[in-house]
Parts: structure tokens; sequence; C-alpha cells
């Protein structure tokens, strides 16, 4: 007789079970083996068709989620994994066809934990909060939605986790439809802004609670969480309750509690907006170093630009509930999709000012009162109104001869390692960033030169970014 | 020692006031000093009048009157008895009784204090939009009912033989005038009185927890049922303590409209608490020394229970924040 497992919670993220630590042993090199409890262990997110198998003392069982075929099939105790070579997570995709070659006869398990947003929308009354938002987040991917507040993250991020009903659209969570499913049965972890720590229960109780409401035994939960509590440095807080405890802690806490379950997918709502600076900085490097441990997919939101630049694998900049662009934190950067994202990343914004462009002598150059930038395309177009875009950082000091822009200092910030020196050229502000010191004081008249690759177009009314297309001119995007 | 040019390392002194000393207190008037006090006790002054006149007053004057003899009747003189009031109380055979039947009144109402009330605003939260108000208007609805006049209404319900009560449960029993069930009418019928008001306590302390606890158990994995077992009453029961003292201290006293015209302590005494023997004492019995000591000794009883009840509040309360 088959004794199954009591092994839920599997929607998308599949896992293998093993009665053995070997197994874990063996593949400990991918890491994808996560033990959740003395013998059982998992294999998740590497790569294909979700299967699971139970153990029990004496056989195993295996069975496919989401495929037709859901008869449990047994293979006797000693049935030994495949045989692959050691070679860390960029061997995953061996380990998928490894593992799927088994599945045929009986024993891995794969874990996806992919999520799909398709047209996602949240109407409250009149308002839009998110509006229409594609996404596709791939397996081990940190994806930053990053924007300002009232831009519709965190809506976003509550209907990912199933706290919120989409209006319009659907969810994704391993390519199965989960926008119905409950959030009790989504395999989703959650870290919020307030840490949300219960706060009658202590650390331990606090850690332990995903584990208690999927009913493990009182002794694998106190080993499991040891564990986590281990690796988080908390192990000496155990028994305090949450108040007794500083912001770090609770942050570190609350880490825990997600960790504990070995999620499909992390979503975490500005984690790090209650810590001070300095707290910041190490806590956004520790998540950083766990998320290349774990190998987890993570959806992390935030309205800071400097946790997107520096933890993302990809950004997700929203703006009134829409996507507005899509892409690596150098991409966002390098090129900006709208005025908007251009404005919203890098400090001070980026320089933006009315012009012209126009072909003279067969290049094109950005006029404008006080200004006259070569764009270092050679073509010949109809003049047409441009916002021209140029980052503090991309502006240098020149003589008067060789300026493409002339201002007037009105202010010079002193920032320590660099200068930051407020301009007036024409009726437009711009900003100048150099190392210290820049040598201008308040009411110098400056000349400023840009490199054309430095340079970027943006068009009057969608505010969308001019590419410029080679053999024809550039329409908005 | 080192030859050429002179020169030595000076540590850069740390900042520091140009002028050492404490800044000399400034003098200010006694009047304007009076001035800038007084605003905050004029504030309180109407309310402590109030409390004064009202409660600390009466209560002095009861605590000599319990070492008087005296039957109410401004022309005859009080008589100092010393602790006879005291002795003749704590022998009375009717005293232990009448602390056994409050305790089974307060018992008897804790489930409409706490347990009906945190099921109804369980539901009601479940509830969405307008149905919602209209759902804990019907609730509280009783509240707003004068005590005499909903006895007036529930004595015909209960009349022995035209009553709706028992002809909807097809029985004959003379509810008010039966000593097993007069005390079990006088309870539901105060518990109906009062529930509207424990389910807009618990509501209130519902709103008061911060729902990101509750979406944080939902995607723990936590079922709905387990939310509120390990989550939302663990935190509520702050709230479910203050109920539970509110019913302590005031049960005997929300009863004491109906037993007064429902029951009038009967039958054969089987609804008399220690209120209504404190009243039976004074205004029946018109011996007002003992009802006084009777009043004295109920107090301070109270105090004790309501220090121990507090202390488990305050213990059981979290401090969300």
């Amino acid at each position: 007789m088959i004794e199954e497992l009591d092994v839920r919670p599997f929607l998308g993220a599949a896992k293998l079970l093993h009665d053995g630590a070997l197994v874990a042993e063996r593949y400990a090199a991918f890491g994808e083996f996560i033990e959740t409890a003395p013998g059982i262990v998992c294999v998740s997110r590497a790569g294909t068709a979700p299967l699971v198998l139970g153990s029990t003392k004496s056989r195993w069982l295996y069975r496919p989620i989401g495929l037709s075929d859901r008869r449990p099939v047994d293979c006797p105790r000693g049935t030994v994994l495949p045989q692959v070579k050691a070679g860390g997570p960029a061997s995953a995709r061996s380990m998928t066809s490894a593992v799927h070659r088994t599945a045929t006869h009986g024993c891995c398990a794969v874990a996806v934990s992919r999520i799909q947003l398709e047209g996602l929308t949240r109407r409250f009354g009149a308002v839009t909060a998110v509006d229409d938002v594609w996404l596709d987040v791939a397996d081990r991917e940190f994806l930053v939605l990053l924007g300002p507040s009232g831009c519709g993250k965190s809506t976003l991020l509550r209907m990912i986790a199933g706290l919120l009903p989409p209006s319009q659209g659907r969810v994704l969570l391993g390519g199965t439809d989960i926008t119905h499913v409950p959030p009790q049965r989504r395999d989703l972890a959650m870290v919020f802004q307030s840490y949300a720590l219960y706060p009658h229960l202590s650390v331990a109780r606090n850690i332990g609670f995903p584990l208690r409401a999927r009913k493990w035994s009182r002794t694998d939960i106190k080993a499991k969480v040891a564990a986590v509590a281990a690796t988080l440095e908390l192990t000496e807080l155990l028994d305090r309750r949450p108040k007794e405890l500083s912001g770090g802690q609770r942050q570190r806490v609350a880490l825990g509690r997600a960790l504990v379950r070995d999620p499909g997918a992390f979503l975490m709502d500005e984690p790090l907006s209650n810590l001070d600076a300095k707290l910041r900085a190490t806590t956004r490097s520790e998540i950083s170093e766990l998320h290349s441990r774990l190998g987890a997919t993570v959806v992390y939101v935030t309205h800071d630009q400097v946790e997107a630049m520096t933890m993302a694998t990809r950004i997700a900049l929203l703006d009134g509930g829409r996507l507005e662009q899509l892409g690596t934190p150098s991409e966002v950067y390098d090129e900006p999709a709208s005025v908007f994202v251009a404005r919203f990343l890098g400090s001070p914004a980026m320089n933006i000012v009315e012009a012209t462009v126009r072909s003279a002598c067969g290049t094109l150059a950005a006029h404008g009162p006080e200004l006259e930038v070569p764009l270092g395309i050679d073509a010949d177009v109809p003049e047409r109104p441009v916002l021209l875009g140029v980052r503090p950082e991309h502006l240098t000091l020149t003589t008067a001869d060789r300026g493409d822009l002339h201002a007037v200092v009105t202010a010079v910030e002193n920032l320590g390692s660099e200068e930051v020196a407020h301009c007036l050229a024409g009726q437009s502000r711009v900003s100048v960033r150099g190392p210290r010191p820049l040598g201008v004081a308040v009411g110098d008249r400056v000349h400023l030169a840009a490199q054309p690759r430095y340079l970027h177009l943006f068009a009057p009314g969608s505010g969308r970014r001019l590419a410029w297309r080679p053999a024809s001119v550039t329409a908005p995007a | 020692m080192v030859s050429g040019a002179g020169g030595t390392f000076v540590e850069v002194a740390q900042p520091r006031p140009r002028e050492a000393g404490v800044a000399p207190a400034s003098r200010v008037r006694l009047w304007t000093r009076l001035r800038r006090g007084a605003p905050p006790y004029l504030y309180l002054a109407p309310a402590l009048t109030l409390l004064v006149v009202w409660t600390y007053q009466p209560l002095a004057q009861t605590f000599v009157l319990s070492f008087h003899s005296w039957n109410l009747v401004p022309s005859t003189p009080m008589v100092e008895v010393g602790t006879a009031n005291y002795e003749r109380l704590l022998t009375a055979p009717e005293l232990g009784a009448s602390v056994g039947r409050t305790a089974v009144v307060i018992a008897g109402m804790l489930p409409f204090t706490v347990l009906i009330p945190v099921v109804v605003a369980l539901l009601a939260g479940r509830v969405r939009g307008r149905a919602q108000a209209v759902y804990r208007g019907l609730v509280f609805a009783p509240m707003l009912v004068a005590p005499v006049a909903g006895a007036a209404v529930w004595q015909w319900l209960l009349d022995p033989s035209a009553g709706a009560v028992n002809r909807v449960l097809g029985t004959g029993v003379n509810w008010l005038n039966t000593t097993g069930t007069a005390q079990l009418a006088i309870i539901v019928i105060t518990g109906w009185h009062v529930v509207g008001f424990a389910v807009l306590v618990v509501t209130a302390g519902l709103a008061g927890i911060n729902p990101d606890y509750a979406a944080a158990a939902q995607v723990d994995g936590a079922s709905r049922g387990q939310v509120t077992r390990w989550v939302t009453l663990p935190l509520l029961s702050p709230t479910l303590a203050f109920l539970a003292l509110m019913t302590v201290l005031l049960s005997a006293q929300w009863t004491f409209p109906l037993i007064d015209t429902l029951t009038q302590g009967g039958p054969a005494g089987s609804t008399t608490n220690l209120y209504y023997l404190l009243w039976e004492y004074g205004f029946r019995s018109h011996d007002a020394g003992l009802a006084a000591a009777a009043g004295v000794l109920f107090f301070v009883g109270f105090i004790v229970v309501a220090a121990l009840l507090t202390r488990l509040a305050e213990r059981l309360s979290h401090h969300d924040d």
C-alpha cells in the first residue's frame, strides 16, 4: 500500500521528495535541493514539467502535477536518481533533461516559478490603479517593480499574491492559471512593508507559522526554524516578541518567515523602506546574495532607484498604473524609453531641454536658445521639435568656442566626492555633475558639451523615446 | 629629536560653544506662570466637579452612613452604631445566595457579551457594502429601546397563557414566576439588550487590527478559520478582556431595571442579585445603614475583581505597532 505524503502547495512549483539525505548531497552542487524537513528533499526550479514525488518509509511515489495522467506510480525503495554531472546552476538544463528522462520511469520533479501577468488590470471605482500590465518574470529572475508612490506597484504585487482580485487579466505561475486560486494555495511567500510580524507570537513561532499552517510536526518545525534562524543570525532572538526587536531584526524575521517555506517565488513589498540608510545598504546586499544562493524568483516592489539598480536583473518601471519600460538596469538607465523613465532614474534627474532638430550641411543638430548640439547623425530630415535629454554626469565644462550649451550657474551643491552645478540655459534648468571641485561659482557663465552617444531624444507630445533608424525619420515609439 | 623646521601635531579640538556655562534661568513672574499653567485644569474642571458631586461625595456619604442606623425619614436623626451594620450584613443568610445568583447572571451574560458578538462581528465583516451597515444596525437596535419599555414587551411575549414564546415553543411555562426559569428569562432579555453594544465594541476592535496580519497569514498558507483562530482572535483578546470586565462589573446593574419591572426579585428571591438585595435593604426595609454597608462592601469587592481583570487585560494586549 502506498501512503502519500502531504505535499499540497504545488501550484507551478513542483518538488521532488525523497526520504534520503543522500540525494540532497548528490545534487547539492546544483543548488536545486532544499531540505524542507528531515527525510524530505525537494528539488525545484530546474525548468520544465512540474512533477511531484512523495515518499514513505518504504516506497516512493511520484505524481505528475498539471499533466493529464494523475495516476500514481510507485518504484521500490533504493531507486537511485540518475547521475548528473556536478557544475552549479549553469548545468540546470542538463539536470532538467536528466530529470525529465527519469520522470518517465518514476522518480523526479522539476519546479518552475515563472510568473506571467497577462493584461492585468485593477480598478478602484473610477480610478485605474493598474492598467493592462503584461509581464513575464522568468524563473530565477529578480524583477523590481519600480515607480513613484501611487503608481500601482503594490497593487500589482497584491494581485500576484492573490490578496486582491484583478478586474481583468490573468496571473500564471509556472504556466498554470492561478488568477482565481486563493493566496493560501499559491506557492508564493510575501514580505510586507510593515513586516506584519504577528505581535502575539515569538520570533520562532512567527517564522514557523507557514509550516504550522501546513500541518508540519512540532519537531520538524523546530528543526527547520532553527536552520533558517541560523542563516539569518536570529538564533539568539527566537524567544523574543516582535516588539522587543529592532527594525533590522524585524526585517530579518519577516525574511525568515518567507524563507522557511522554500516557496516558488518571493514577493517583497518595499521591505527596506523602514530601515535607516546604513542598514538598508547592508540588507540590500544580503538579499541579493540570498537571491543568487537560492536561485529563487523574486518580485520586488520599491520606489528607491538605488535598490532597483543594484538588485534587479530586470526593472519594470510603472507610472500611473502603466508599464513604462521593462529592461535590465543598464538598459533602463542608458536608453530610457520615456521622459518619465529618464527623469525617474539618476540623481540629479536627467536634463530635459526643448529643442528643434534641424539638418545643416548633411548632419543633424538640436537647436534652441543658447543651444546648438550636434547629434552625430549624418542625414537630412525635415525640421521637428524634440525634447533633448542629457544626464548631468555626461555634461562637461568646456571653452566658449567648443561649447554646445551656454548657461549661467545659479547654485553649486557639494556632495563630498562630487559637485553639482545648477545652471540656467535660456529658460531651461540644466545641472552638471562632476568631480569636486568643478571650478565654477554662482553667477559664472559656463559652456557645456556632451558627446552625441549620451544624448537622448524624446517626442514632445507623448514623451516617448525617439530612436534613430537609418534611412528613415524616427517616429515616436 | 627631530632637526630642521620645527612643528608639532595638534589634535583638532571638538566643537564647543564659545562661552562656556549654563544659560541663566529666565525668571518668569508668578502671574504669568499661573496663566500658562491654568488652562488644562480649567478644561478639566467641569468634569471633575461632576465627578466629585455625583460620585465621590455620595461615596463618602455612603461610607459614613454605613456606620449609622437611619430609616431614610429626614426628620429622624441618624444614630451611630459602629460596625453593627457590617456584622448584620455578613451574618445575613440572603447575602451568600445573592452572591451566587450574581455569579450565575455574570456567567449567563458572557455568551451575550463575548461569544455571540465575536461570531456576529466576524460574519458581518464578510458582508460587504451597504448590507453591512444594515446588518449592524439591526443588531444594535435593541440597545436603543429603553429597558423598561423592552421589559413591558417581553412581559407580553413571556405571558404564560397568550405569550408568543410559549406558542412558538409549544410550551406552557410561566417563565417569570417559576424559580428555575425567571433567572434565565432575565439573563436572555438583558443579553438581547446589550448584545448590540458588544457587537459594536468587537467591530471596533476588529477594525483596529492591521489588515496586513490577516493578509500575511493567508499568504503563509493559513485557511480562513486558521487566520481567525491564530491571528485575529489573539489580537482581539484585549477587546474581549475589556468586554469580560464590563460584564463582570455591570451585569448586575444591567439586569436591575428588568428585575424591578418583571420579577421584583422573585419568585421566592430567585432573581435577587447583589444590587437588587442592596436596593431592597434601602428602599423596601428602609434600612439605610445596612444598604450603605452593603454598598461599601460591594464597592470594595468589585474594585478587587476589576484590578485583577485589568491586570489580565494588560498581559493580553500586545501593543501592536
